[in-house]
């Protein structure tokens, strides 16, 4: 009774993308479902007027069977009752279910009430192509190849029918995937046994959202003003936190902070800015353009280009400037003074030095911010909107932060401890660091190896307290269990932490006992390399993303500088040595700031 | 092919929470179906079957859904001695909506559309009794708990499993019988299937289970001898204009059962009382060469239980092999279908061997199974 059976035909639409057979058929730019079955419908050319009286999980699944169906497969092969349907999917019609129900508080909307069942897909795709064999509808949590394989294998090996369609098609909001596959008893070309493994492979391929890749980086800190400075002070333990010697403030000499070593002269030289510009937006532009130059993208101006940059405070230095004169005799200061203030300035002033214009945006999400602009940009990436993203942020020492910090009584007036149970407190800093993160299809086109994948990310809040975070570090904890979770890892695949690691006894003891969760009793080493770069806000994210990246690279770990007590109430302590030849293959690094806004990356080796 | 035997059953339903009790009332001509002055459902009174309380085991971790599916499974199990934690034991659910009542009632969430998804009420009945494969959920539109019993008869039989239980569910909430109504498809009175003067359908509620098995249990047991699905290819609402497909379905059935048109002794209809579904259903039935057979539909005591609507029609053709009883068709006074069918009016009692039960759906499904006394 039983004969060989094969998959002639595989069509899988998710992700704005449509497959058959493997291959990408069809791909849209970043958009709603709604207009993206559209143009699916427009671009291979249908012609079929009951397309629009559908919901969208009837028009995804018809989609996916056109495309199934076009081509080689011949109707009349078959007598209708010979062809079957039988499709699962894990919400049933929820998505109109919903809609429906909105209709019902003003006038029930019969149109919508039939699609209130999941095997009207079936349905629709019976009507289209005169099938009148046997359809039917299960309702999996996931997609179950096993079961499909043995019910349709059974159907046709008993001669119920002769050809199936089988698969998935579950859409719920702006969540959609449809896998579909022709079996048929005759051999075809291209065509694959049909096994539950051979599905899997078909389903799982194009499931699995696209990667996203690290192929550039740059940063200036107070440590060194490019990726090579920065990475020879680490191993030389050379902290960059000293005196103040830029700022004129009332707390030279007796708040250390972390400078960057040039001054806004030697920064305009260096990019050929405008002279008054913000210090941010100096600082910002070395680094981006490092991290662009460093990943050499062949055909980059033909390519989807967007710059993700976040800082906190946008051009504040220059406001304090227009601001010593504007308060003497408030018909003074120079406007152009100003003209930086907001955060958004700063981004647009360098994407135009980069030359990038398809997408510029700003994140400000204080301390977390540029790790939220490196996860945004991934985002932009993995939804096929941009190829391309310079992703991290920028910031300059201010009056405005010292003297914010130092009346929340949170900085140090020694070089920062982090992790030390004497910790006391922060010292400021200040820089900048960006990644490029580049898609699979650019991946392909480069010439030099890429560093790692972004392989996992979660922003969380601790919902606590606007400047202190929570004694169980729940907001920490979820952005770090998360963030594993999207990554497939367990925790003891990570092989270093950076540490967000202020140095405040607050935000130590609440990471601390967060990691202490997380990864009890295995700790990797960690660190906080704000020990050496102080703590530079809306920039700590970005180029703590790019010393993560080159932990992966290099094989390093990174000490934690004046460490001497372990906290009481953690049973590890960092890493206070510089490790090189490390095997390190996963990477997570921590950035939490006031709001409670926490987030986690975690970077893989390829 | 094997033989699947039915080994026990169950119907919880307004009018009796045993297959016994159900059977009994029918026979008395009682019906569920009441006028319901129920606001949180519709503004306007409406007839239904609707079950009077809203706890069926007592456990609120579970919703009224669940609680129905589990309180049938249970009356079930407790007649046999199935070990649920066999691997050779599946589970299958049979729903049209589930717990899309929650819809209405609580706050939208990512956690709230998880627990509306039938696979999670599928897992939570599951683990109450310990079933140890994954439960599967069909959700087929009207024909969902003949389809249950058709996949539960085909696991069996490609000896996947050697028992199956197979129950299904259906709530009435607003969101059902204000859809239904926005068809117009709402009779304003008790439902009168096949009859001249039918004007649409009466809803209802309830569960019910059956329990397959590779193994005769008891030599009473009824045995499903096959079954087969259609689609008719022509609208997703409305149903056939020739009933060709059903008539599909059902010869498909009888091949496969290995039983003559001739040989079969009742019809157990899907009967909705839908002007467009019972004409439909009587040209199918004519088609088939079974225009002669006594014919029931049973939605005049029920009303229209949806995803459970084939599985509780099945269990009384079940019980009337047993008992050689036909039910007759309440609400059914004179014939208003163009073809000439035999449509039971009256009590029948004879010497019966095969009943053919049948439902169509939403989508152009249609669905077939033949039952027999050994």
């Amino acid at each position: 009774m039983a004969s060989e059976k094969y998959i002639t035909s595989g069509c899988t639409i998710s992700n704005n993308t449509v497959y058959k057979n493997g291959e990408i058929i069809f791909e849209s730019r970043g958009t709603d479902v709604q207009s993206f079955l559209l143009s699916v419908y427009k671009h291979f050319e249908i012609n079929y007027s009951r397309f629009y009286k559908m919901d969208n999980l009837c028009k995804l699944g018809w989609l996916a069977s056109e495309i199934l169906l076009k081509d080689d497969f011949k109707t009349v092969n078959y007598k209708p009752e010979e062809i079957g349907l039988i499709l699962s999917n894990a919400n049933s019609s929820l998505d109109t279910d919903q809609k429906y129900l909105a209709s019902v508080r003003d006038i029930p909307s019969p149109s919508l009430f039939v699609y209130t069942l999941p095997n009207l897909v079936t349905g629709e795709i019976c009507i289209r192509n005169n099938f009148k064999g046997e359809d039917a509808f299960f309702v999996f949590e996931s997609f179950n190849a096993e079961f499909i394989e043995r019910y349709v294998s059974n159907l046709l090996d008993n001669n119920n029918l002769q050809a199936c369609i089988c698969g998935w098609v579950e859409l719920l909001e702006s969540e959609y995937k449809a896998a579909l596959f022709l079996v048929e008893k005759v051999k075809k070309e291209n065509a694959v046994t049909f096994t539950a493994a051979n599905m899997n492979n078909l389903f799982e391929d194009k499931s699995k959202s696209p990667e996203v890749y690290i192929a550039g980086v740059g940063v200036i800190t107070a440590t060194g003003n490019n990726v090579a400075e920065c990475l020879a002070s680490f191993e030389k333990e050379e902290a960059g936190i000293g005196e103040i010697t830029m700022m004129n403030t009332v707390h030279r000499n007796e708040l250390p902070v972390a400078e960057v070593k040039l001054t806004n002269k030697k920064l305009v030289e260096m990019t050929g800015l405008p002279k008054d510009i913000s210090r941010t937006t100096l600082l910002s532009l070395v680094a981006a353009r490092e991290a662009l130059d460093d990943a050499a993208i062949p055909g980059l101006s033909s390519l989807r280009t967007g710059f993700v940059s976040a800082n906190t405070v946008g051009g504040m230095d220059r406001s304090e400037a227009f601001f010593i004169d504007f308060i003497a005799d408030n018909s003074k200061g120079k406007l152009r003074n100003v003209f930086d203030h907001e955060c958004g300035s700063v981004t647009e002033a360098v994407a135009d030095q980069l030359g990038i214009t398809d997408y510029m945006t700003t994140i400000s999400t204080a301390c977390s911010s540029s790790a939220n602009a490196i996860f945004y940009g991934a985002r932009l990436i993995k939804n096929n909107v941009l190829d391309v993203v310079v992703a991290g942020g920028a910031e300059a020492l201010t009056k405005f932060t010292l003297n914010g910090f130092n009346t929340l009584m949170i900085l140090d007036k020694e070089f920062c401890k982090p992790f030390d149970e004497n910790r006391r407190g922060l010292n400021l800093g200040e820089g900048a660091g960006y990644v490029v993160l580049v898609s699979e299809k650019v991946a392909k086109t480069l010439n030099d190896p890429l560093y790692c994948k972004l392989s996992g990310y979660n922003n969380s809040n601790d919902a606590y307290h606007q400047t202190a975070s929570s004694p169980d570090g729940t907001g920490s904890y979820l952005a770090m269990t998360r963030a594993l979770e999207k990554s497939g890892l367990h925790p003891s695949d990570i092989d270093y932490i950076n540490l967000h690691g202020t140095g405040t006894p607050n935000n130590d003891s609440a990471e601390g006992t967060a990691v202490k969760r997380v990864f009890d009793p295995h700790y990797p080493p960690m660190s906080s390399t704000k020990s050496f770069t102080g703590h530079t806000l809306g920039a700590s994210g970005g180029i703590e993303a790019v010393f993560s990246v080159l932990a992966i690279r290099h094989g390093i770990v990174y000490p934690n500088l004046r460490f001497e007590t372990k906290m009481n109430e953690l049973p590890f302590a960092p890493e206070t040595r510089f490790l090189k030849d490390q095997k390190i293959k996963n990477v997570m690094s921590n950035s939490f700031g006031f709001g409670g806004n926490c987030t986690s990356l975690i970077f893989s080796e390829i | 092919m094997s033989a699947v035997y039915i080994i026990s059953d169950d119907i919880l339903s307004p009018i009796g929470v045993t297959t016994a009790e159900n059977f009994g009332q029918l026979k008395n001509g009682v019906s569920g179906v009441k006028q319901h002055h129920n606001k949180a459902i519709a503004d306007q009174p409406f007839y239904a079957a609707l079950f009077n309380n809203s706890s069926f085991i007592g456990d609120d971790k579970y919703t009224v859904f669940e609680q129905l599916l589990i309180a049938s499974i249970n009356e079930a199990l407790q007649k046999t001695s199935l070990n649920v934690a066999d691997k050779k034991t599946a589970l299958i659910i049979s729903s049209t909506k589930g717990n899309i009542s929650l819809l209405e009632t609580e706050t939208a969430s990512t956690a709230l559309k998880k627990r509306i998804a039938m696979p999670t009420s599928a897992k939570l009945v599951s683990d109450y009794f310990g079933f140890v494969n994954q439960p599967i959920v069909v959700s087929n539109a009207c024909i969902s708990g003949i389809m249950a019993i058709i996949t539960g008869m085909r696991l069996i039989r490609s000896g996947q499993y050697e028992n199956v239980v197979v129950a299904g569910a259906d709530l009435i909430s607003k969101f059902i019988l204000s859809g239904f109504q926005s068809f117009q498809a709402i009779s304003p009175n008790p439902c009168k299937p096949f009859d001249i003067n039918r004007d649409g359908i009466t809803l209802g509620e309830g569960a019910a289970t059956v329990i397959l098995s590779a193994r005769q249990n008891n030599t009473r047991d009824i045995k499903v001898m096959g079954g087969a699905v259609s689609n008719d290819a022509n609208h997703i609402s409305a149903p056939s204009r020739t009933g060709e497909e059903l008539s599909m379905a059902i010869k498909k059935t009888l091949a496969e059962a290995n039983v003559e048109s001739d040989a079969v002794n009742f019809i157990s209809a899907h009967g909705t009382a839908t002007v467009y579904n019972d004409e439909m259903e009587a040209k199918a039935i004519t088609l088939a060469g079974l225009q002669n057979v006594p014919i029931n539909s049973l939605k005049g005591y029920y009303g229209h239980t949806l995803g459970a609507a084939g599985l509780i029609e099945s269990i009384i053709s079940i019980q009337s092999l047993k008992e050689n009883i036909i039910i007759p068709t309440l609400g059914f006074d004179e014939l208003g279908v163009s073809t000439p069918i035999n449509v039971c009016k009256e009590l029948h009692l004879g010497d019966y061997k095969n009943c053919l039960k049948t439902a169509s759906g939403f989508g152009g499904c249609n669905a077939a199974v033949l039952f027999s006394k050994q």
